[in-house]
């Protein structure tokens, strides 16, 4: 018979109990309850509270709000801007191109980005850019014009390595600078600089340099005389010009143009009689003309050191060139 | 005997093998006065340090736990036993940390019958195939062992092809005729109903069943002594399990159910006491052979329900002049079974004595007296990890158990043939859906 009151042994074995105990033992079940459950509870909740309305705003201003404490600290303001080594307008035109407001944050400048936007400058070389005790310090190298580039839209002027510095209005306002034309001639500018230096007591009548194709130049002296240089070697060629010049006295002649562009043979054009200086859009001087030889003297006198020199040849070198 | 008997001894190897890739399992001793569980983790490639395993095995938690509801090597009551069994695997999960799905169990008792059988097949001169072997298991003829047995074991023990005999192994040998015995084990169908049902209650998988004479005999025998042939005896608290070895197999097994437990109520009645303290005084005080300083000894009895002041004691000899028939009543039986099968006659009569009972003092020299002079006390061969509390010979069965998991005895349903017999093609084709899906 049944006992009323089950007779309990000391063995606990209860089926419900076990069969939970085994439940828990695998490994679905524990990553279940302990990993998967709570974290679907976890985003349940956070979810209901997030998507209350106004809670995920209240959250955007107060990380706004702290944000902007923390930018405004006294230990991170930035109160000014000072410029050095920099021309009063080129101050104006980094102030301008950086259009801060002060006082700013140090953690909102992107220096990085402000010394790219200063280095963009074209009359800028280098600039370093630091913030010392609340003072954003600007060190500016500035490019130096060398000379002037006139194109056909107006003047430019040019560093010795041929960057751009600025524009030029009228070209009087850097009369000390030489002049460089013609397309092409900013990337060539060094070497202008050379043939002027080289170009030594020519330098003081040298009225322009004129890129041709954009390979070789022209020389235009003040006299309206121009002088074609070879492509290569042309300090060589303009050498062997003052040469003649010293012995000849050959520019101080009434000549337009003189061809050095085949070495061994200069080809000297003489100006025509009837047609002064003034073609060349100058205003003749009076003296020189007087002085001016024959075209035929001019001749004779270039025929000897090229040799075989021939009169009509000439004009077939210098219709490539013209433009 | 039918087919699905071998079903279900086939599904057990199915799931020894599941057991074996989980990688995780127990082995369960249900005793009469103890449920002891091994858990033991099974890796191909033993890493790190080999001296933590067993082959391939890895002893990882023991669990004891005193049992209820078994009496005599027979589960009297199920749901006390389950009770037991759970209690021992949660101790064993706990230990481990994980779930242990898998057990194999050994038991003793269920009144095993033993018997030897063979049968031939023709090879006609061929080479011996796994198909030959099969033939003459199945040409074997079942004894009868009555209504309502299962068949625990079935094991071969030799082949022979024409007259060569004691052929471990005959497959790609040629001959005439190939030959085969092999000893059979039934038991009780009950008591095998009992532990499946348990063990399933518990919602484990039963991987094998091991009587318990053969798995003590895996746990206690030398290599030498299964080969040149030993008895070995495992005195339990319900019965006393015989298993006789020779050539490396059990030829015999029988169980007594006479145990340790009788000597505990006997001496509960003799003095008037409780079960519990009957049981103490028999571990503390117990013997088999009395000496004169023994009356001196003068032992407190604590009886239930007596007054205080008023204690009875008792005398060292006088336990043990109850200790001692009862174990010569054991040990007479045991020499009674291993007489009646013809073990004197055999060429070495060396006898082991193991089991939980076998640890009373003087045991071994009453049993040199009575069953012969080469006995021994055995203790389980030891296992790598095997705890110090789990070192007696009361674990032997179960110790030897981890043995047979590690390298199972070859049985019957391992080879292929009985169903062929029994059925057409077509049966065999659905035998095969049945079996795999």
């Amino acid at each position: 018979m049944r006992p009323l009151k089950r007779r309990r042994g000391w063995a606990r074995g209860n089926r419900l109990v076990y069969a939970l105990e085994r439940l828990w033992l695998r490994r679905p079940v524990r990553l279940l309850m302990r990993v998967v459950l709570p974290a679907v509870v976890a985003f349940l909740v956070a979810h209901s509270w997030l998507t209350r309305p106004g809670v995920l705003e209240g959250f955007h201003e107060r990380y706004l709000a702290t944000i902007d404490w923390i930018e405004s600290r006294p230990e991170f303001r930035v109160r000014q801007m000072r410029i050095t080594g920099a021309s009063a307008e080129l101050q104006d035109d980094i102030r301008e191109i950086l259009g801060l407001d002060f006082p700013a944050s140090v953690l909102t400048l992107d220096l990085e980005a402000l010394k790219a936007r200063v280095a963009a400058l074209d009359a800028v070389a280098s600039a370093r850019l630091s913030v010392q005790e609340g003072v954003l310090e600007i060190a500016v190298r500035e490019r130096v014009p060398a000379v002037v580039w006139q194109r056909r839209d107006g003047f430019e002027l040019l560093e010795a390595e041929g960057h751009r510095v600025g524009p030029l209005a009228r070209r009087m306002l850097r009369a000390d600078l030489p002049l460089l034309v013609g397309d092409g001639a900013d990337r060539a500018v060094p070497e202008a600089l050379g043939l002027i230096e080289a170009a030594g007591r020519l330098a003081p009548r040298l009225r322009a340099l004129i890129r041709i194709g954009e390979r070789r130049w022209d020389m235009l002296l003040e006299s309206g005389v121009r002088i074609a240089l070879p492509e290569e070697a042309p300090r060589a060629a303009l050498a062997r010009l003052l040469v003649l010049d010293r012995i000849h006295d050959l520019l101080a002649r009434r000549i337009s143009r003189v061809d050095l562009r085949v070495a061994e043979r200069p080809v000297v054009r003489v100006a025509p009689a009837a047609l002064p200086v003034v073609f060349l859009g100058m205003a003749p001087e009076p003296a020189v003309m007087a002085g001016l030889p024959t075209p035929a003297e001019d001749m004779a006198v270039l025929a000897a050191p090229a040799g075989a020199g021939a009169p009509g040849s000439t004009g077939s070198g210098d219709n490539g060139d013209r433009k | 005997m039918t087919v699905s008997m071998f079903q279900a001894q086939r599904a057990m190897r199915q799931k020894y093998r599941q057991a074996l890739k989980h990688g995780l399992f127990a082995v369960l001793d249900i005793g009469a006065w103890k449920t002891a569980c091994f858990v033991l983790r099974h890796e191909e490639d033993m890493r790190a340090d080999p001296l933590a395993w067993q082959g391939n095995l890895r002893l990882e938690a023991t669990a004891v736990s005193a049992s209820e509801g078994v009496s005599r090597g027979e589960i009297l009551d199920m749901r006390r036993a389950e009770k037991v069994i759970r209690t021992v695997i949660r101790r064993a999960q706990k230990e481990v940390g994980e779930c242990i799905d898998h057990v194999f169990v050994t038991f003793g008792g269920g009144n095993p019958v033993s018997a030897i059988t063979s049968g031939t097949t023709e090879l006609g001169g061929e080479r011996t195939r796994e198909s030959d072997i099969a033939d003459a298991l199945a040409a074997c003829p079942l004894p009868d062992f009555g209504a309502g047995r299962q068949l625990l074991h079935a094991q071969p023990l030799h082949f022979w092809i024409d007259n060569r005999t004691g052929l471990g192994d005959p497959l790609g040998q040629t001959g005439q005729e190939l030959g085969v015995e092999m000893h059979l084990l039934a038991v009780d169908l009950p008591v095998f109903d009992g532990v499946l049902g348990c063990v399933r209650n518990c919602d484990l998988e039963l991987c094998g069943l091991t009587a318990a004479g053969q798995a003590a005999g895996l746990g206690v025998l030398t290599e030498e002594e299964r080969r040149l042939g030993a008895a070995v005896v495992d005195i339990g608290a319900g019965t006393a399990d015989i298993a006789l070895f020779f050539r490396q197999h059990m030829i015999h097994a029988a169980s007594i159910p006479l145990g340790g437990a009788l000597v505990t109520s006997d001496i509960a009645y003799a003095f008037g006491i409780p079960f519990a303290e009957a049981e103490r005084l028999k571990t503390r005080f117990g013997g088999c052979i009395a000496t004169s300083r023994d009356d001196l000894d003068e032992i407190p009895l604590e009886v239930e329900g007596e007054w205080e002041g008023e204690r009875r004691t008792t005398t060292r000899t006088e336990l043990i002049g109850v200790i001692v028939p009862r174990m010569e009543e054991i040990l007479e039986a045991v020499r009674e079974r291993l007489e009646a099968i013809e073990f004197y006659a055999m060429p070495s009569q060396r006898i082991v004595l193991t089991g939980g009972a076998s640890q009373l003092p003087g045991l071994d020299r009453m049993a040199a007296r009575i069953l012969g002079d080469q006995v021994r006390l055995g203790v389980p061969i030891r296992i790598a990890r095997l705890p110090e509390n789990a070192r007696g010979p009361e674990f032997a069965a179960l110790v030897g158990l981890v043995h047979h998991v590690m390298r199972p005895s070859d049985e019957w349903w391992d080879f292929e043939g009985f169903e062929r017999r029994s059925k057409g093609p077509v049966g065999r084709i659905i035998h095969w859906l049945a079996s795999n899906w």
